[in-house]
């Protein structure tokens, strides 16, 4: 009884408040998805599948598409240039790690919207990068790539690479180097030991790291705002558009259940091995 | 190749990832004292743009209401993330599972899903979006976060201390006030730093569910940008990455702490 | 049995770890077919010379030589030398058969080749049904047995073994230890085995190599190394030993005699060439005294002196006397208890008495 009041006391806040202001806001919006639009704008509480048949309408078909590519492409990148940086820091000194991890999750925590703005400055045809180039003669006139796909990629690549970097340095750490010299002892070749030894040892931390990176890309929104073109639609833009101009909730309700739906599918594969969050998130590392 | 080889080409790559990282933080900053007003090009050093800033009444506001923001929904999702981090670790539940993945899910579904069903919450209960609004959404992700880095703190933390105090006398309230909160205080303090930070970084949440009046500094950005690249965004921008660089090397310390 | 063609040798040696001395200028050389023991508390630099053998650590100096063919700039994975790791670091993606295969997909082998190579190994180390199993599936004895299947199926010319055994209880490993050995005979093949256990050594070694702090104490055949130690290290590393030393120490023509305090004199055969700059020191390991109560009639052969037991422990199968001499210094003794009850009672006195032979001299 009394350890009953106990559980009560510390956890009643954290269910309260996730019950109200989290799992009942989500819950709302995944009703309304059911729904119609209304004449102006409103909510009609006729119960249909319309909402997610609109997906496959090729005037919004493009947007989801392109935003699995680009999401899809973004995760390759962030794989093949994440993972020597992991395998770098994970073979330096103790304090050099701390270091040279830090400096990875700094960036993280500082102003997203900043930090994409700043590649405005650099990317824009009056910009960083076209003026140095001009200036070193590599061209001859400036190139246009704010507003393209191209600057899209760049800014996903910048902004989500740490979420690549930590689950894969995480895993690459964990692996014992006695696996390594048993390889090359046995003959493995290093490019060998890579790809035998080294990358299916490290696969938790390749698909954590994946997810991770391929998650929030689907739901990006600032990045094609800001440096996309009116071309380079996502579903973040979509599902704006739906709120605040089209006023379609419905639909806008449909395509984030949508994106819901993909994340947490990811997530069970993620915890496939029986696993709860807090047991990946909490052993030792 | 040879040993040397590879270790050569892991340090260039190394070095371009971590310049690609930088970069863009560097330039800005740089360039937020730069006297040319339209053109990336270097002209001369100026103050020019922080004084304008500080002239910026819209933008003084916008600064107070992330503050206050920043404020409250830290001080709620510190004690609620605190409090579940605790009885996470010493509790057994029938429902433990849903609950610790319904905790983390805030963390890892994309912003703007939460942002619209924040959105759609408030509009369906006729709250008034104002910065109310804001702070609530805010708690409800923050809650995760604070929860996260406490736990963390918390796996290095012996059982047995709270066992010892209870059993030299002290109640459960006390055993907590005096014993365990001491010793996890360090993991508090940076949960609550961190919680800060993304409050005050925030704009995705922020943008659907504030009201007339209530907008916050990542809003006022937003639209300073829309207008176009200018150097008092460079300047505001500078000051707001310091400012969370700093809270964040404070945090990281206190993790670190024995 | 092992032939006189040398194997392995290793030519001047060295390795630092920041300011630490691993190997220091170290030089032996490895028989065909021998399996050779590599004797040393941990810390002594032991792994480290067997890591630069496999070729996973590079030198500061000196060379390594298989067959008379120098190794310095082949790679791991190009030596003809495979190791068994001491904690067996079987691959935890793989089963036992793809662990047990791995060398051989490395070499490009015929899928054919491959399965009938390891069926074969896997039924040598008793091991035929497990192929599906993964590591963690299996025993601390049957991961042992995987490792060594892993690496004796590539049919290196030398096998390395990192304190295989190290992680077996006691049982486990005395029935490994002799298993081991059964089989090196039978695949006449070279080992260079890594152990700190002395006892293992003694058991199964052709040679042994006993070393200390970065270099070579001693190499030699298990008797050689146990009844005539060469340095104080070895006498006291591997088995126990009762020290005599003195200032007082006459060379005769085949024997060196020792005054202690109270003239209490001990003599020693000479069966090597000895340094006589040098401080010596007389030994004799405590199983090799006898203990009277009587004084013995005196032999020419034999060291006699006189003690007062200080302490008797009873140990199973032994008793263990600790004996203070007229010199004021304790002796070790080690005594088989015959009877039900120990002959001796603490405080009486007594006559130890041991062989001039088996009186050992030790240089510093």
């Amino acid at each position: 009884m009394r350890q009953l009041s106990q559980k009560f006391t510390f956890l009643f806040p954290a269910v309260f408040w996730l019950m109200f202001f989290f799992v009942i806001p989500l819950t709302i919006i995944f009703v309304y998805s059911f729904f119609e639009r209304g004449i102006y704008g409103g909510i009609e509480y006729v119960f249909s599948f319309n909402n997610y048949y609109r997906v496959i309408d090729p005037l919004y078909l493009k947007a989801v598409l392109r935003t699995v590519y680009i999401a899809s492409l973004n995760t390759l990148i962030c794989l093949i240039i994440g993972y020597p940086l992991a395998y770098f820091i994970s073979n330096q000194s103790q304090r050099k790690k701390n270091i040279l991890l830090f400096l990875v999750t700094l960036p993280f925590w500082t102003n997203f919207l900043v930090r994409i703005y700043a590649w405005m400055i650099i990317l824009r045809t009056e910009g960083f990068l076209n003026n140095v180039l001009l200036w070193m003669n590599l061209i001859n006139k400036p190139f246009e790539i704010l507003f393209t796909d191209k600057a899209v990629l760049i800014g996903m690549v910048y902004g989500y690479l740490p979420f690549m970097i930590l689950p894969l340095y995480a895993s690459i750490e964990k692996l014992d180097r006695n696996y390594l010299d048993a390889a090359r002892d046995l003959g493995a070749t290093p490019i060998k030991t890579f790809w035998r030894v080294i990358i299916p040892l490290t696969k938790p931390g390749i698909i954590a790291g994946s997810i991770l990176v391929f998650v929030p890309s689907l739901g990006a929104f600032i990045i094609p705002d800001l440096l996309g073109g009116a071309k380079s639609m996502m579903i973040g833009n979509l599902i704006k558009d739906q709120f605040l101009s089209a006023r379609d909730w419905p639909f806008g309700s449909a395509l984030s259940f949508i994106v819901m739906a993909v994340v947490l599918i990811l997530l069970m594969i993620y915890l496939r091995f029986g696993q709860t969050v807090s047991e990946k998130l909490y052993s030792n590392k | 190749m040879s040993v040397r080889v590879w270790k050569i080409y892991f340090n260039i790559h190394a070095g371009l990832i971590y310049s690609f990282l930088y970069f863009p933080i560097i330039i800005l900053m740089v360039f937020s004292f730069n006297q040319e007003r339209i053109n990336a090009v270097w002209t001369g050093f100026t103050f020019n743009w922080y004084e304008t800033l500080f002239k910026d009444a819209e933008l003084l506001n916008a600064v107070g209401n992330s503050l206050l923001v920043g404020f409250f929904s830290t001080i709620l999702s510190t004690i609620i993330g605190t409090l579940t981090a605790l009885g996470m670790v010493r509790f057994r539940f029938p429902g433990k599972k849903i609950l610790d993945a319904v905790l983390h899910l805030p963390i890892i579904i994309p912003d703007i899903v939460m942002a619209i069903a924040m959105l759609s919450f408030y509009v369906f209960i006729n709250l008034i979006l104002g910065l109310f609004s804001i702070i609530i959404a805010h708690v409800s992700f923050n809650i995760a976060f604070v929860a996260v880095v406490v736990r963390t703190r918390l796996a290095g933390f012996d059982m047995d201390l709270e066992k010892a105090a209870m059993d030299l006398g002290a109640t459960p309230f006390k055993t907590l006030r005096y014993i365990t909160l001491p010793l996890i205080m360090p993991g508090v303090i940076a949960g609550a730093l961190l919680a800060f930070t993304i409050s005050w970084d925030d704009f995705m949440i922020a943008f659907f569910t504030s009201g007339v009046g209530s907008t916050t500094l990542p809003l006022k950005v937003y639209s300073m940008i829309k207008f176009g690249v200018t150097p008092e965004i460079n300047a505001i921008s500078t000051i707001t990455l310091l400012f969370t660089m700093t809270l964040f090397f404070i945090a990281m310390r206190l993790l670190r702490t024995k | 049995m092992s032939s006189c063609e040398i194997g392995i040798s290793i030519v001047n040696i060295s390795k630092k770890y920041h300011s630490t001395i691993a190997c220091d200028k170290i030089n032996l050389s490895v028989l065909k077919n021998e399996l050779f023991f590599i004797l040393g508390p941990s810390g002594c630099g032991k792994t480290t010379l067997l890591r630069i053998i496999a070729g996973l650590l590079e030198t500061d100096c000196g060379s390594v030589f298989l067959n008379n063919i120098c190794l310095d700039n082949l790679p791991p994975y190009e030596r003809d030398i495979n190791t068994v790791f001491q904690n067996y670091a079987l691959f935890p993606h793989l089963n036992v058969y793809n662990n047990v295969a791995f060398g051989l997909k490395m070499r490009n082998l015929s899928n054919t080749d491959i399965r009938n190579k390891v069926t074969k190994i896997l039924s040598i180390v008793d091991l035929e049904g497990f192929e599906k199993r993964k590591p963690y599936q299996l025993s601390g004895g049957q991961q042992q047995r995987v490792a060594l299947a892993r690496a004796l199926v590539n049919e290196p010319s030398v096998l390395l073994l990192d304190e295989p055994l190290g992680a077996l209880d006691v049982k486990l490993r005395k029935q490994m230890q002799l298993e081991l050995k059964h089989l090196q005979k039978k695949l006449e093949m070279t080992f260079v085995y890594v152990t700190h256990d002395q006892e293992e050594a003694l058991t199964m070694a052709d040679r042994i190599a006993v070393m200390n702090a970065g270099h070579i104490e001693q190499i030699g055949t298990p008797d050689e190394v146990y009844n005539k130690p060469n340095t104080r290290f070895v006498a006291e590393f591997v088995g126990e030993s009762n020290l005599f030393e003195s200032n007082n120490l006459r060379f005769n023509n085949d024997s060196v005699t020792l005054t202690l305090d109270n003239n209490l004199v001990i003599h020693s055969k000479i069966t090597r060439e000895l340094n006589q700059d040098q401080k010596l020191i007389l030994a004799v390991r405590p199983e090799k005294i006898r203990l009277y109560k009587e004084p013995q009639p005196i032999k020419k052969a034999y060291n006699q002196i006189e003690g007062r037991i200080e302490e008797i422990l009873y140990k199973g199968i032994m008793l263990y006397y600790v004996v203070k001499i007229n010199s004021g210094q304790t002796v070790k003794i080690l005594e088989q208890s015959y009877n039900q009850s120990a002959p001796h009672q603490e405080g009486g006195t007594v006559y130890l008495e041991w062989e001039k032979e088996n009186t050992f001299i030790i240089e510093e």
